[in-house]
């Protein structure tokens, strides 16, 4: 605010008129105000989006920590690569369709 | 009813069997015997129960109906109670090994058993080791008193050996992409594909017992089949013993489902070079099949916490673990808000700072 008066006091003419001053220091105040007022808006978005970042990595980081707690070395019981060998008496791959699609490629002109 | 001790030959102590020497010892004059030392000496004597023992057909009713049976130790005549699946315990009195003949007698005995390979101290450092990158664990969850509830316990399982015929059908689909100048071409490949052939299961262990934690008996395994040996209730000495309690029909069609799911995992992985593939039909029957009751030996510890029984279950031969950890939600809390607080100072400052 009173950076906006020393703005105020090397803009308004020495010679204006008593209500011309009146009008142009209150509209100065009123930029300032809302100056002031968007930039701590922007301040307390800021804060909030931190908070909510620091929230959610936090949730995650407890969340994982947590879940390594619950069923630890549920890994395959059974090898069955090892103790249940195949003998494949068919292997059959045949083809029964072939489709193809075109596409246009959009090209901007411009 | 009979409950026998294996005796040491030279001072007829009670004998346990040692996973570190993997023999028999004798605690009081450290002797060491051999299975076939022990067979030779005692053998008769062990043909001979198994001729007197009478499988325990309906346990006695007792005023809790829980069919617990009540038996005599050899060694100080104290009268052991039961539960009525338990086949080898200690006495409370005197805590010599304890064996109940009966219940591992007729169509209960056991065909095979894995001895234990890991000792009770072997255990417990795991276990320790398991535990001791968690953080968050309650404060006495580590502590002496509670390593000392780990049991030895010898585990029934059902082992399968099944010759399966199946059949597997699928639809696969094979995409390819290319362009030119003006257009973009999908060329999209359908194949009917089919795998059969002949799936030989061996071993496929499945818990016969029902009360127990089926994760827990599950996720204990595999064990290593080369080293079943015969059984002989000697090995149950000095450990912990659970009889069956599930029939063969009981767990058939369990059976037969699950390995219809690993049949249809080992076919479709036959199956390459696809892009997507989609699963019509599976058919599996069997060729040949045989169950053996066999006892595998795993390391036990349960803990309560906020009125939650926790379980740990530790395979007695390899030492893979498998359980759930209880976690101090309180300490876990308390992190969680430190580190939202230097987080949020970081996150907040630092952006400031980069404005």
């Amino acid at each position: 605010m009173f950076g906006s008066m020393a703005v105020y006091a090397a803009t308004v003419p020495a010679d204006s008129a008593p209500d011309e001053e009146t009008a142009a220091v209150q509209q100065l105040t009123t930029d300032a105000q809302l100056l002031s007022t968007s930039s701590s808006d922007s301040n307390v978005e800021e804060i909030a989006i931190g908070l909510a970042i620091s929230a959610v990595l936090t949730g995650a980081v407890v969340y994982g920590i947590y879940r390594g707690y619950k069923h630890n070395g549920k890994t395959e019981p059974y090898p069955y690569n090892k103790k249940a060998p195949l003998e494949l008496k068919i292997s059959e791959d045949i083809l029964i369709d072939t489709n193809v699609e075109r596409r246009k490629i959009e090209r901007d002109n411009n | 009813m009979e409950a026998v001790s294996y005796k040491c030959i030279n001072c007829v102590a009670p004998l346990i069997y040692s996973a570190e020497k993997q023999k028999f010892t004798c605690e009081f004059c450290r002797s060491d015997f051999t299975e076939s030392e022990l067979k030779k000496y005692w053998g008769e004597i062990e043909d001979q129960l198994e001729q007197d023992a009478q499988p325990e057909e309906s346990p006695a009713v007792d005023e809790f109906n829980s069919g617990a049976g009540l038996y005599v130790c050899q060694s100080c005549g104290a009268e052991v109670i039961a539960e009525k699946t338990t086949a080898a315990t200690f006495c409370v009195y005197c805590h010599n090994p304890v064996l109940l003949s009966n219940r591992m007698a007729g169509e209960f005995k056991p065909d095979m058993v894995i001895p234990f390979k890991i000792s009770e101290e072997e255990a417990k450092q795991k276990f320790y080791d398991f535990c001791g990158k968690k953080k968050f664990l309650p404060k006495d969850f580590l502590s002496s008193a509670q390593l000392d509830m780990m049991k030895g316990v010898y585990y029934p399982y059902w082992l399968v050996n099944s010759l399966k015929d199946g059949s597997l059908s699928a639809t696969a689909k094979k995409v390819r992409k290319w362009k030119d100048k003006n257009y973009e071409y999908t060329e999209t490949k359908t194949y009917r594909v089919k795998r059969a052939g002949r799936i030989d299961f061996k071993g496929y262990p499945c818990s016969a017992l029902q009360s127990e934690d089926k994760n827990a008996m599950k996720y204990v395994n595999p064990y290593d089949d080369n080293e079943l040996k015969d059984f002989s209730m000697a090995y149950l000495s000095g450990f912990l013993a659970e009889k069956r309690d599930t029939e063969r029909t009981d767990v058939q069609s369990a059976v037969d489902g699950e390995l219809k799911d690993y049949a249809q995992k080992i076919y479709r992985e036959t199956i390459n070079g696809y892009d997507s593939v989609t699963v019509d039909n599976v058919n599996v029957s069997t060729v040949q099949e045989s169950w053996k009751y066999a006892m595998m030996p795993v390391w036990l510890m349960t803990f309560k916490y906020h009125d939650k029984d926790y379980l740990y279950a530790m395979n007695g031969q390899t030492g893979k673990n498998y359980g759930e950890l209880p976690c101090d939600t309180r300490k876990l809390g308390l992190f969680g808000v430190g580190m939202f607080v230097v987080l949020a100072a970081l996150v907040i400052f630092g952006g400031l700072f980069l404005l």
